[in-house]
């Protein structure tokens, strides 16, 4: 019973998120239709619905940001372990969608922007956030070339997680983050990762299983370590400071850290002064 | 710090307009107007309500003001009960021989730590009203020719199984901190009655109280208001399983003789498994003891008849009885149990050896006297909670579960769960999630359930097993299954380590 729940749920929620998605940044996507759904914020921000897996990475992409700036010693020492983390840090997400990981990063009094291709994602965002109080939040229904435009070099961080491998091109996509960050300001990634393995667990066990509905990921967008890090490294002006292997539960619904990448995984790299 | 007094007059259209204009606002200000309610009342907000200011609420406000990640949340907890003076422990200091409350719990060791977490233990510690529990003497009716204690549970010094504290000390050296930390408002006589749980996270949770027009709203409301919980039925998918044992627990304080050569006098807990219901004696000092007498409803009401010499003397029937010794059947349920013991120490040779070699000839305890009006019973029963938790909702204590007494763990249970959610709430507020972040929730559901299930089940099992009347099993069966469970215990040391790791609450 407990279990047939759950493929529903996840196999609507990978539906849901390819539909939001798809569509994604309007340059560098060849835009999709957007499916409307019904009900559409029930499913972003039903934490124990179909998005629960975007909602229970929370802590491990938040934690893998706050500690990719303390390392780069952006983190104000006395914020340093409080929920104060990310006080005075000008934060970009890219691809926001509903606000899952923008709010928390607001939460922790990150100054934090979201953008997003989608207008109607922007509304949930929008209407969601009116939990937080006092903390500073903006979202904008662009896309990062729009952003870009009038934001050149005006953000301490930019997150774009799990929106690398709905992005055609890849190339433009990051250059475009990339322009709207200061030097020295750091760049997170979270992505799977285009192996064997990630073949074999989403596209073959997960859509034959009937855990994610076929069609939903295109493999071939997915994007290795090692060609992201060369994108980063050799266009970019960027250095890479770690990459960490990530896996994913479904039936606890838990992330973690491995020690492989073959099948997700979390990038931190720092443009170069 | 978040407090803010909001004030909603206008219709809910005006309402909608406000937050469009602030959405649009350039600096992103948001008020509180998740919850927009068809009524409009005054509503006050705090970060944490907590409903019910008994020892596992007040532990709960204690230790959330203390959380690093935490500070500066604004924390409400509502006691439907007055302020009592018995939470003064000034005047408990001052008149050092008052007596003994009635009601007094075996603090584990992993509770122990809690308390001193939060700065409580060292108040007790203070006053000198904890006093530790060496050695647990279990002996059963039916011991039959072996006679006496047939059971010694001996923890080391340094690694005492349990303390036993009144709950009026704990209660006061936890108010005594709530009154310290400025951001936990108590209100005393405040009986929450009504919530509005959310289904979505956007929105924040109501609580009503009886005949107050202010309402508040939270972003995570915890029930620690016993076992009755009104929080617990306003769970949605709740189910709850309890049923009433019947029996009741009948307390007193008591005057014991004690043998003066006891290497460990006044530090022995004695439990006896008698006939209608276990009898446990936990130790306050030297000569006095608190008594927990579980027994059936018609000998409780008996029991509440008689003049305190009466009930001395039935207290003194009741520990040395030695009903069915006669009775041919239940010696040969004695003799099974006795081979049955060789077996097992000839498998279960273990480093206590010694401790199972001692000869144990240790004689129940004497009672002399009773403390003037500290006679009281309580009723008893099961419980458990499905759902722990919901949206912006969480139980701890007696409100998510209730059990036996005969193993001094309920309150144990509770201050465990205070930690685990704690600790989760701890975690992820530092991760930017939301104070009722429902992810941390279900962990805390997750860890608290794996932990308390076992426990439940196990002295439920045990309540079952010695469960005084079972007419369906005829009692040399009883007998023999009381008298194997509780040779098992003494010989096997692996057992028994298990036993009295769990009874004091540590991971094994
Ligand atoms: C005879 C007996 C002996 C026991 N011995 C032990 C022992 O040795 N060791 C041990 O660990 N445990 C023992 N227990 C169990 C222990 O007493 C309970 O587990 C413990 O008291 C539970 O604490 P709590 O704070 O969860 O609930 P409670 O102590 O029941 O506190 C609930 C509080 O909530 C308040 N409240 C209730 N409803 C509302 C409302 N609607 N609004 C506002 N406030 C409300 C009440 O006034 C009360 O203050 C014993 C129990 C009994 C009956």
């Amino acid at each position: 019973m407990n279990l047939i729940a759950k493929k529903t749920n996840i196999s609507n929620s990978f539906f849901i998120f390819r539909t939001l998605t798809q569509n994604y940044v309007k340059e560098t996507v060849n835009a999709h239709e957007v499916e409307h759904h019904s009900n559409m914020k029930e499913y972003w921000w039903n934490s124990n619905g179909p998005l629960n897996a975007l909602h229970s990475f929370n802590p491990l992409r938040v934690s893998f940001i706050i500690n990719g700036l303390t390392n780069m010693k952006k983190i104000e020492t006395k914020n340093i372990g409080t929920r104060q983390s990310l006080e005075n840090i000008k934060i970009l997400d890219v691809g926001c969608g509903g606000g899952i990981l923008t709010e928390a990063l607001a939460r922790i009094d990150g100054n934090v922007t979201g953008i997003d291709p989608s207008k109607e994602l922007i509304t949930i965002a929008n209407d969601h956030s009116v939990i937080l109080r006092n903390k500073n939040i903006i979202y904008f229904n662009e896309s990062i070339e729009e952003h870009a435009l009038s934001n050149t070099e005006s953000y301490d961080a930019i997150v774009t997680s799990e929106v690398l491998e709905h992005v055609s091109n890849k190339y433009g996509f990051l250059t475009k983050c990339i322009d709207c960050l200061k030097p020295g300001g750091s760049l997170f990634v979270t992505t799977p990762n285009r192996t064997i393995c990630s073949w074999l667990s989403v596209i073959v066990l997960g859509e034959t299983l009937n855990f994610i509905p076929k069609g939903t990921h295109e493999w071939e967008k997915f994007i290795c370590p090692h060609e992201l890090q060369s994108i980063l490294e050799n266009n970019c002006e960027c250095d890479t400071i770690s990459i960490n292997g990530l896996s994913y539960d479904p039936f606890t619904n838990r992330w973690s850290w491995t020690d492989s990448t073959d099948l997700s995984y979390a990038l931190h790299a720092v443009k170069r002064i | 710090m978040y407090q803010r007094m909001i004030f909603i007059s206008s219709s809910r259209t005006h309402l909608k307009t406000n937050m469009m204009l602030l959405n649009s606002s350039a600096n992103r200000l948001h008020l509180s107007l998740g919850n927009v309610s068809n009524y409009s009342s005054r509503k006050k907000y705090y970060d944490i309500v907590i409903a019910g200011g008994g020892m596992v609420g007040c532990a709960m406000a204690c230790k959330l003001s203390k959380e690093a990640a935490l500070s500066g949340m604004s924390i409400l907890l509502l006691e439907g009960g007055p302020n009592r003076k018995e939470y003064d422990l000034f005047a408990k200091k001052n008149t050092l021989d008052k007596p003994y409350s009635n009601r007094v719990s075996a603090v584990s060791k992993s509770s122990v730590q809690l308390l001193q977490s939060i700065g409580a233990w060292q108040i007790i510690e203070d006053l000198g009203r904890n006093n530790a529990v060496k050695e647990m003497r279990i002996w059963n009716s039916g011991a039959g020719r072996s006679g006496g204690i047939n059971n010694v549970l001996t923890f080391d010094n340094d690694n005492d199984l349990a303390y036993i504290v009144e709950n009026d000390t704990i209660l006061g050296a936890l108010f005594k901190q709530i009154n310290e930390e400025q951001n936990i408002t108590v209100n005393y006589d405040t009986r929450v009655n009504q919530f509005n749980l959310p289904d979505s996270n956007r929105d924040l949770a109501t609580v009503q109280v009886a005949n107050g027009e202010i309402s508040f709203e939270t972003s995570l409301l915890i029930g620690s208001d016993g076992y009755g919980s009104k929080v617990r039925s306003a769970i949605s998918g709740q189910q709850y399983i309890g049923w009433e044992y019947s029996q009741r627990a009948v307390v007193a304080t008591l005057h014991i003789q004690s043998d003066e050569d006891d290497t460990y006098k006044g530090h022995v807990a004695w439990q006896k498994f008698a006939q209608l219901g276990p009898v446990a004696l936990l130790p306050l000092d030297d000569k006095t003891c608190s008594l927990v007498w579980t027994t059936s409803y018609e000998e409780a009401n008996r029991l509440a008849e008689l003049s305190d010499n009466e009930f001395i003397d039935a207290l003194n029937d009741s520990l040395s009885e030695e009903k069915e010794s006669n009775n041919t059947s239940l010696l040969l349920a004695d003799d099974a149990a006795h081979i049955l013991a060789k077996v097992l120490n000839k498998y279960c040779q273990s480093n206590d050896e010694n401790k199972q070699n001692k000869k144990i000839k240790s004689i129940p305890p004497i009672v002399v006297g009773l403390i003037k009006d500290s006679r009281a019973s309580f009723p008893l029963g099961f419980g458990h909670a499905c759902q722990y938790v919901g949206q912006r909702v969480a139980l701890v204590g007696d409100a998510a579960h209730r059990i036996h007494p005969l193993a001094g763990q309920g309150v144990n249970l509770g201050f465990s769960d205070v930690t685990e959610l704690s600790n989760q709430l701890n975690q992820s507020v530092l991760t930017g999630a939301d104070i009722g972040d429902l992810n941390a929730l279900l962990n805390y559901q997750t860890a608290a359930q794996r932990r308390n299930v076992p426990i439940m089940l196990g002295v439920d099992g045990i309540q079952k097993m010695y469960g005084s009347k079972n007419n369906l099993v005829p009692p040399a069966i009883t007998t023999l299954i009381r008298n194997v469970g509780l040779t098992i215990c003494q010989s096997a040391s692996i057992v028994k380590k298990l036993l009295s790791d769990k009874a004091s609450g540590l991971p094994v």
